[in-house]
C-alpha cells in the first residue's frame, strides 16, 4: 500500500517479497555503480522505538523564507548529535519518521523512513532540505489530523513502541469541517501522542481567530472562548485542541527563526525513551518553562 | 413516565430513519480501505468489488491492481490516487474528484464517469488532469471537463461521450464533454459517440476513429493525422485548422459535405 499524494510517486510500504528483493538488489548494484545509495525497505518484523510523524503547516502565512526556515530547522535537528544520540541510544536504536506538509490538503512529503544510524539521519536531513513546498492557502489542521487517522496511522510499516505526532504551525484551524479536538481524541484513543509546536510570529499574546480567513462559502466561526477572562492565544489553543496523549507537551517557537531551536528540543524529548533521555528531556522542559514570554 | 411512553415511538422512528441513512452510507471507512490495501498480500490484488465507497476521501491511496468491479465510487475523492491497472469495470465514478488520479492501464469497461471534478479551480492545469493511458474505457459513459487528459493508447470503443439529452434542448447552452488538448494518440475510438464534444487542439493522431460519431463536434485545430476515419460521421463538425493529412479511410467518412470549415482543414 502506498500514498500517492500530489505529484509524488506512490511509495510501497509492504514487506519485501522476492521480486522486490531482486529489484532492490539491482537498484543497490545500480547505486553502487552510480554513487547513489539505496536502503533496504522496511520489513514488517522490524521494531523501532518511535514512529514519528512530523506535520508542518505550509498555509498562506508561510512564505518561502518561513518554509525554508522550517525545513532547515528540521534538517539541522536531524543532524544534531543530541537528537541522533536520542535515536541511537533507545532500546531498539532506531525510529521511523514520516513528514506531512499541510495547508488546504495534507501531503506526505517524506514517506516512512527508518533512522538507525548517523548516516541515515544525515541522508534524511539532506532530503528534507531539498523538499519542494506543497502550496495551499488555509490552515486545515482537522483535515490533516483526519488524514493521519485514516491513512498514516494504519500504515506504520513496523512495530513502533510509541507513535508520536509533531504538529507545528502559526495559526489555528480556519477550515470548515470537523473540530481538531475531536479527531485529536480519536488519535489519542488509538495510542498516539500529539505534541504541539505553535509558532508565535509577533506578539505571543495576540488573540487568535479574529480576522482569520474562512473557507469559501463558510460563515465566520465564533472566536475561541476566552481563557481566564482573556482572549484565546495560540499556545493555549494548541493545548486545548492539538496536544494529547500520555506525556504530551507544547513547546512554542518565538518566531520562525526560533523554529530550529524548538524542533531540535522537541525531537530530543519525543524520541528519548530511556531513563537518561527522559531526565534530559525533563531538564529541557524546565529550561523551556523558564524562558520569558 | 407518560411522556416517555408517548415519546418512545417517535424515538424509534427517528432511530429507524437514522438506520436507513446508515444503510445508504459507504460500506467501509477510509481508514478501513487504507488498512485493506496496506495489508493486502504481496502480489495479491485487494478485493473491493461491489463495495459502496461513495463520498469517501480516498485521496492519495494506492489501488494499484485492486479488484473493484462494480464498486460505487460516487462522489469519492480520488485526488492523486493510483488506480493504475485496477479493475474498475462497471464502476460508478460519477461526481468523483479525480485531480491527478492515475487510471493508466485500468479496466474501466462499462464504467460511468459523469460530472467528474478534474481541476482544483477554474484554471486549466495539465498537471492536474487525470491519466487514462492504455486504459480500457470501452462502452463507458464519460461526460466531464477533461482538458489535457492523457488517453494515449486507450480503448474508448463504443464509449458514449455525448450530451445527456438532445430532445428539445437548446443546443447553444447544452453542456458538452470538454476534451480540449486531450491526447488520444493511437487510441481506439471505434464507434465512440463524440457528438458535440469539444475537441479543440486535441491530438487524435493515428487513432482508430472508424464509425465514430463526431456530429457537431468542435475539432478546431485538432490533429487527426494518420487517423482511420472510415465510416466516421462529421456532420456539422467544425474542422477549422484540423490536420487531415495522411488520413486513412477519408473516402468512406460521412457528413463531410455538411461539416463546417472543411475548406480550412489542413489536407
Amino acid at each position: 500500500m502506498s500514498m500517492a499524494s500530489g505529484s509524488s510517486p506512490p511509495i510501497d510500504m509492504r514487506p519485501v517479497n522476492a521480486w522486490l528483493a531482486a529489484a532492490l538488489l539491482a537498484a543497490t548494484l545500480f547505486g553502487l555503480l552510480t554513487g547513489t545509495s539505496v536502503r533496504p525497505a522496511l520489513a514488517a518484523g522490524d521494531e523501532v522505538d518511535t514512529a514519528l510523524i512530523v506535520s508542518v503547516d505550509v498555509s498562506n502565512s508561510v512564505d518561502e523564507e518561513r518554509y525554508r526556515l522550517q525545513m532547515d530547522g528540521i534538517a539541522k535537528a536531524l543532524e544534531d548529535p543530541g537528537v541522533q544520540s536520542a535515536i541511537l541510544n533507545g532500546p531498539r536504536g532506531s525510529i521511523v519518521l514520516q513528514m506531512i506538509q499541510w495547508a488546504d490538503r495534507p501531503l506526505v512529503t517524506v514517506p516512512w523512513t527508518r533512522i538507525a544510524s548517523k548516516e541515515d539521519a544525515m541522508a534524511l536531513a539532506a532530503k528534507v532540505r531539498r523538499l519542494p513546498r506543497h502550496d495551499g492557502e488555509f490552515t486545515c489542521m482537522a483535515r490533516m489530523m483526519r488524514f493521519v487517522s485514516d491513512k498514516v496511522q494504519p500504515t506504520i510499516p513496523v512495530k513502533a513502541f510509541r507513535v508520536v505526532m509533531d504538529v507545528s504551525g502559526d495559526g489555528i484551524d480556519n477550515c470548515n469541517g470537523e473540530a481538531p479536538s475531536g479527531i485529536r481524541d480519536e488519535l489519542v484513543a488509538a495510542g498516539m501522542i500529539i505534541n504541539g509546536l505553535p509558532i508565535h510570529e509577533g506578539d505571543a499574546n495576540q488573540p487568535v481567530g479574529a480576522g482569520a480567513f474562512r473557507a469559501p462559502g463558510e460563515p465566520l466561526k465564533e472566536l475561541p472562548p476566552p481563557v481566564n477572562g482573556k482572549p484565546m492565544t495560540l499556545e493555549p489553543w494548541y493545548r486545548e485542541n492539538v496536544m494529547g496523549g500520555p506525556g504530551a507537551f507544547i513547546l512554542p517557537a518565538y518566531g520562525y527563526k526560533d523554529f530550529g531551536r524548538a524542533i531540535r528540543q522537541k525531537f530530543v524529548v519525543e524520541i528519548s525513551s530511556d531513563a537518561a533521555g527522559e531526565r534530559r528531556a525533563r531538564e529541557l522542559l524546565v529550561e523551556i518553562a523558564r524562558r520569558p514570554g | 413516565m407518560g411522556w416517555r411512553r408517548r415519546a418512545a415511538p417517535v424515538v424509534c422512528a427517528l432511530l429507524g430513519v437514522m438506520a436507513g441513512h446508515s444503510s445508504i452510507a459507504a460500506d467501509l471507512t477510509a481508514r478501513q480501505v487504507t488498512e485493506l490495501l496496506f495489508h493486502a498480500q504481496d502480489g495479491m490484488a485487494s478485493d473491493l468489488a461491489a463495495r459502496d465507497l461513495s463520498t469517501l476521501d480516498l485521496s492519495g491511496l494506492d489501488f494499484k491492481r485492486a479488484r473493484m468491479t462494480g464498486a460505487n465510487l460516487y462522489g469519492a475523492d480520488l485526488t492523486s490516487a493510483n488506480l493504475s491497472g485496477a479493475d474498475l469495470s462497471g464502476t460508478r465514478l460519477d461526481r468523483a474528484v479525480v485531480i491527478r488520479a492515475d487510471f493508466s492501464n485500468a479496466n474501466l469497461k462499462g464504467a460511468s464517469l459523469q460530472r467528474l471534478t478534474v481541476f482544483s479551480d477554474m484554471r486549466f492545469d495539465r498537471a492536474e488532469a487525470p491519466r487514462f493511458r492504455n486504459a480500457n474505457l470501452s462502452g463507458s459513459r464519460l461526460f466531464a471537463r477533461l482538458d489535457g487528459a492523457d488517453f494515449r493508447g486507450a480503448d474508448l470503443s463504443f464509449a458514449n461521450l455525448a450530451p445527456f439529452d438532445l430532445r428539445g434542448g437548446d443546443i447553444t447552452v447544452l453542456p458538452r464533454v470538454v476534451l480540449v488538448k486531450c491526447d488520444f494518440t493511437g487510441a481506439n475510438l471505434r464507434q465512440a459517440n463524440l457528438s458535440y464534444a469539444q475537441l479543440q487542439f486535441a491530438n487524435l493522431g493515428a487513432a482508430n476513429l472508424r464509425d465514430a460519431n463526431f456530429t457537431h463536434a468542435d475539432l478546431t485545430q485538432a490533429n487527426l493525422r494518420e487517423a482511420d476515419v472510415a465510416g466516421a460521421d462529421f456532420t456539422g463538425a467544425d474542422l477549422y485548422g484540423a490536420d487531415f493529412r495522411r488520413l486513412r479511410g477519408l473516402s468512406e467518412a460521412r457528413g463531410l459535405a455538411q461539416a463546417i470549415n472543411l475548406d480550412k482543414a489542413l489536407r
